[in-house]
């Protein structure tokens, strides 16, 4: 069965030529021309992936992933302008797993949806990680913290897995990039910062004196073992 | 030779005030001085030819009576003169003298005035004994062919002259060089707008078109800083309205041709689906959309630079592992030398340094020679990009950072090369601090040095 994507982008010509695209990789492609009919194909169609613009009429993109994310933990991709470089940073902190700045080259937004929807099929190896307070479960990834369950998104668990299996390991962005997201040096870094604030802010006691992912200087990010 | 209307005409505006000041001073001093100096002679000359008529007159009378008395005893009448009212007199008779008082001759007596006394009438007249100036003063006296003539030296005139005459000259050369102390201040306070006019004029030629001058003077140099200031006013909207226009430009074309270039794409994707004429076209289409777009993307990014809205995201980059990447996307093959340099700097700008000159290396260079080298000294990270020749020519070196310029027009259109990815850049180099520099020995190869500052990690997480 063919994986369904939403498409939520208001310039028609841009939206058709994107959907043939992805059509033509063989996924079926809903659009939408705003936000409230993207959120209602979304409840009513249940795709697999969402790509938002972040200039819409209606709703904002940003809002609308924070939509999805209410209810959903389906991979989002945004697309903005380029010149916005602070629309990355809110587009991830609302959200998102990855972006594209347009305008984009319709393969790199092919090789994006291919490996995002890759990493959410993924069914995670069976381990149980106990970090301080936090547990992992082997069962689907789910996470608890102190016995509550805290949810998280598959980017953002795939994150805290990467670090929580070698615990007290330092990894660089970059590591993270590739791993995670499966980007070479070049990604933004960004991508990783924003992922890690907002895990710490669902399993962190007190985000701001994080003690489980821990910042080490000018190296990157490890997960601490002691509590 | 050069005129010396052209030598002054090339010097400094400041130079000329402050020659134009000393030469007025100069030219006031010497009219005032001389007219000083003859006006004080003259008056003393006229007080003491006043004098010595009054004494003269004197002399005269008593002469006349006492001659008649004496009896032409003339030395009697002399030595009287001289004891009795302190005068020196003479007393000749035709060409001989009869008595005096003085070691004088008779032939010092001016012709013109013994012609005078001789038609029985008293004068006088300057005259020269030696060479000090005396005051010759004659009257006839009652016998045939005999006068009298008294002489007053004037050399206490002549040394009061030469004092004020050496005062006269210490206070022109005074107000010589007062006058060119006030025209070197004057003309530097004149001229100091001037100089930020000037000043302000080169920054604005250099590209910093926010410089404005002040004036605090409402003057004419006031009324130029005003121009100025409108002009590179207007200069600026000029240069903004174009860049806007280019912007907006970019903007509007930048979605369609977004979707052309996915369209056109999937056609490729299924060109064997066509016959090998549509093929062609679908090829061609597909080509010229990308490198359109990419003429758009280029655009949006200078006008970017130039509207001074590049954001740096400054973060750590290892120097080697970026080019490495960067070479790999590209697909291509050139080996990266070096130590792993890591500095604060911009990831996605020096993505589009490098990548920019490792594909120009490889479009423009012979054959797939290229190989990059990293290093460190002394607080500059090198990254050399090197091709395999064949060298760029001498005239074309100073403009390849240059806008739309192409070494090799006739080349470089075929290859999708715009002349915008170096000066590209170039424009990236120096937001981050630093430049890129070109060297092309003739026939050899050209390598593009990019120096960038190392900047040490920052203390905390980058955000």
């Amino acid at each position: 069965m063919a994986e369904r994507i939403l498409l939520v982008e208001d310039d028609r010509r841009v939206r058709r030529a994107t959907a043939l695209t992805l059509a033509d990789e063989g996924y079926e492609v809903l659009e939408a021309e705003d936000g409230s009919s993207g959120l209602r194909l979304l409840a009513e169609r249940r795709p697999e992936l969402a790509i938002l613009d972040v200039m819409l009429p209606d709703i904002d993109g940003f809002e609308v992933c924070r939509e999805i994310r209410k209810r959903n933990d389906l991979p989002i991709i945004f697309l903005t302008a380029k010149t916005d470089t602070v629309d990355v940073v809110v587009g991830l902190e609302s959200g998102a797993d990855d972006y594209l700045t347009k305008p984009f080259a319709p393969k790199e937004l092919v090789a994006r949806v291919r490996a995002l929807l890759r990493r959410f099929r993924s069914e995670p190896r069976p381990v149980r990680i106990q970090l301080g307070d936090v547990e992992i479960d082997p069962e689907g990834g789910a996470v608890r913290k102190n016995g509550r369950q805290v949810s998280l998104t598959k980017t953002e668990f795939n994150l805290l897995r990467c670090l929580a299996e070698r615990p007290n390991q330092v990894f660089s962005r970059e590591t993270l990039l590739e791993r995670v997201w499966g980007y070479d040096y070049l990604g933004d870094s960004r991508l990783v910062d924003v992922h890690v604030r907002r895990l710490r802010a669902k399993i962190e006691t007190d985000a701001a004196n994080p003690t489980v992912i821990v910042t080490v200087r000018g190296l990157g990010y490890k997960a601490s073992s002691e509590p | 030779m050069r005129s010396p209307l052209k030598f002054f005409r090339s010097r400094s505006l400041r130079f000329r005030i402050t020659l134009a000041f000393v030469a007025s001073g100069f030219l006031l001093a010497v009219i005032l001085s001389v007219a000083t100096f003859f006006t004080v002679r003259s008056f003393l000359e006229n007080q003491r030819v006043k004098a010595s008529t009054r004494q003269t007159l004197f002399g005269v009378l008593f002469a006349r009576e006492f001659f008649q008395q004496a009896r032409g005893n003339t030395e009697d009448i002399v030595s009287l003169l001289q004891t009795r009212s302190g005068l020196d007199a003479m007393i000749i008779q035709g060409d001989q003298y009869l008595a005096t008082s003085l070691s004088l001759t008779p032939s010092v007596v001016p012709k013109d005035l013994k012609r005078l006394v001789a038609n029985e009438r008293l004068g006088y007249q300057q005259t020269e004994i030696g060479s000090a100036r005396e005051l010759a003063f004659g009257a006839p006296l009652p016998a045939p062919d005999t006068a009298l003539y008294f002489f007053y030296s004037l050399a206490d005139i002549d040394k009061t002259m030469s004092v004020l005459l050496r005062a006269l000259i210490v206070a022109g050369l005074a107000v010589v060089m007062i006058s060119a102390v006030l025209a070197l201040r004057v003309g530097g306070r004149i001229l100091r707008p001037l100089h930020e006019v000037s000043s302000a004029t080169q920054r604005v030629a250099e590209g910093l078109l926010e410089t404005r001058v002040y004036a605090a003077t409402e003057d004419e140099v006031g009324v130029l800083a005003a121009s100025f200031n409108e002009m590179a006013s207007a200069f600026q909207g000029m240069l903004e309205r174009e860049r806007r226009f280019v912007a907006n430009v970019s903007h509007e074309l930048r979605t369609p041709l977004s979707a052309l270039q996915s369209a056109s794409e999937l056609l490729v994707t299924h060109r064997n689906d066509f016959s090998p004429s549509s093929r062609e076209a679908v090829d061609l289409i597909a080509d010229d959309v990308a490198s359109l777009r990419r003429l758009v993307e280029e655009l949006m990014e200078v006008s970017e630079v130039d509207a001074g809205k590049a954001i740096i995201r400054w973060e750590e980059v290892d120097l080697r592992a970026l080019t490495t990447a960067v070479v790999r996307k590209l697909h291509r093959n050139a080996p990266v030398a070096g130590p792993a340099v890591v500095t604060l700097s911009d990831k996605a700008r020096l993505e589009r340094i490098m990548s920019n000159l490792v594909h120009n290396a490889f479009e423009h260079g012979r054959g797939n020679d290229v190989h990059v080298t990293i290093g460190e000294q002394n607080g500059t990270c090198r990254l050399a990009v090197s091709d395999g020749g064949p060298g760029i020519p001498p005239d074309a070196l100073p403009h390849l950072f240059d806008r739309f310029y192409k070494a090799d027009r006739s080349r470089s259109r075929d290859r999708g090369g715009f002349g915008l990815g170096l000066a590209i850049a170039f424009e990236n180099a120096r937001l981050l601090g630093g430049t890129i520099e070109a060297t092309s020995p003739l026939g050899g190869p050209t390598t593009f040095t990019v120096l960038i500052p190392r900047k040490a990690a920052p203390p905390e997480e980058t955000p």
